[in-house]
């Protein structure tokens, strides 16, 4: 499904995981442990993400295109390389605008 | 440090093998990153709360593990598309409809016993119809199963206390209807591992 295929508004509401993870994802690409630490700061600890969620949103995102596994490492030294990286679309972009204006 | 270690190696041990519960293609694309992301969680908790912070992760765990590897086998058995076969549908829903009615009937016994009977038959028949669902179809048996397990772990120890027969037959009832019931999970069980056996000859 290309970015052309569905409006912003078509994925809204978000669900708050989904929301949250979008969110985290706004200032660059992270990999999953990263993304898990970013919510439960933002949040101040009201949320607290299991693998399980947090795989099952980062599944169903790139299921929707929203986000995509990136190549770019930060920091190859400090990383391990086992990491998956995960970084916005610019559709996932336009639906987390559509979602916080909302 | 060995103490820390060990709590932390029993953690992912388990933790590895719930991860089981996950559909085998959600645990062979995430499994690993799953897997890893529990292990920093548990550095995280010990290195915070020592093993009091070990015990609250896994109490924040387990509900999201049970939740979220249903969400995954429905959105599994929704992407393989999985038909309900009607006979099979039609057995578990009489089976509890007739158990739910049997318990409002409680106070008239012979009524009650009816009602019991009926759901009985119903989720043997519905046993038994799984028995005839493709081997690949196996984790929807098991889906199916554990729903009759949780519905009528509930009925069973109200039905033995109604007690709506007496005499030899009320003693028998309970253990009747438990074995039917757990007919279902025992076929589905089967059905998975008649999959895995039948797997490498495809």
């Amino acid at each position: 499904m290309t970015d052309h295929a569905r409006q912003p508004e078509d994925y809204l509401p978000l669900t708050p995981a989904v929301f949250h993870v979008l969110l985290s994802l706004a200032d660059g690409d992270r990999h999953g442990y990263s993304i898990m630490q970013s919510v439960t700061e933002a949040t101040d600890g009201q949320v607290r993400m299991g693998p399980g969620t947090l795989y099952g949103t980062i599944k169903r995102l790139l299921d929707s295109a929203l986000i995509v596994e990136s190549d770019e490492r930060p920091d190859p030294e400090l990383d391990d390389e086992r990491r998956r990286y995960y970084g916005m679309t610019s559709l996932g972009k336009r639906v987390l605008r559509a979602e916080v204006e909302r | 440090m060995k103490t820390n270690s060990r709590w932390i190696t029993v953690s992912l041990k388990l933790y590895h093998c719930l991860l089981w519960a996950y559909p085998r293609i959600h645990r062979d694309a995430y499994g690993s990153l799953m897997t890893q992301l529990f292990r920093d969680q548990c550095r995280d908790a010990f290195r915070e709360e020592r093993s009091v912070g070990l015990a609250k992760l896994w109490l924040r765990l387990l509900p999201d593990l049970v939740k979220t590897s249903l969400i995954e086998h429905v959105v599994e058995i929704k992407r393989k598309d999985m038909k309900i076969k009607p006979g099979s549908a039609a057995f578990l829903i009489t089976g509890i409809v007739a158990g739910i009615i049997s318990l409002s009937l409680s106070s008239v016994s012979a009524v009650c016993f009816v009602f019991m009977a009926i759901s009985a038959l119903a989720i043997l028949g519905r046993a038994l119809a799984e028995v005839f669902r493709p081997s690949n179809q196996w984790a929807k048996s098991l889906l199916g199963a554990v729903i009759v397990l949780v519905v009528f772990g509930f009925f069973i120890p109200a039905w033995a206390h109604i007690q709506p027969v007496k005499g030899p037959l009320a003693m028998a009832i309970p253990p009747l209807v438990g074995g039917i019931v757990f007919l279902n999970p025992i076929v589905a069980v089967l059905k998975g591992v008649q999959f895995l056996v039948e797997k490498p000859k495809a």
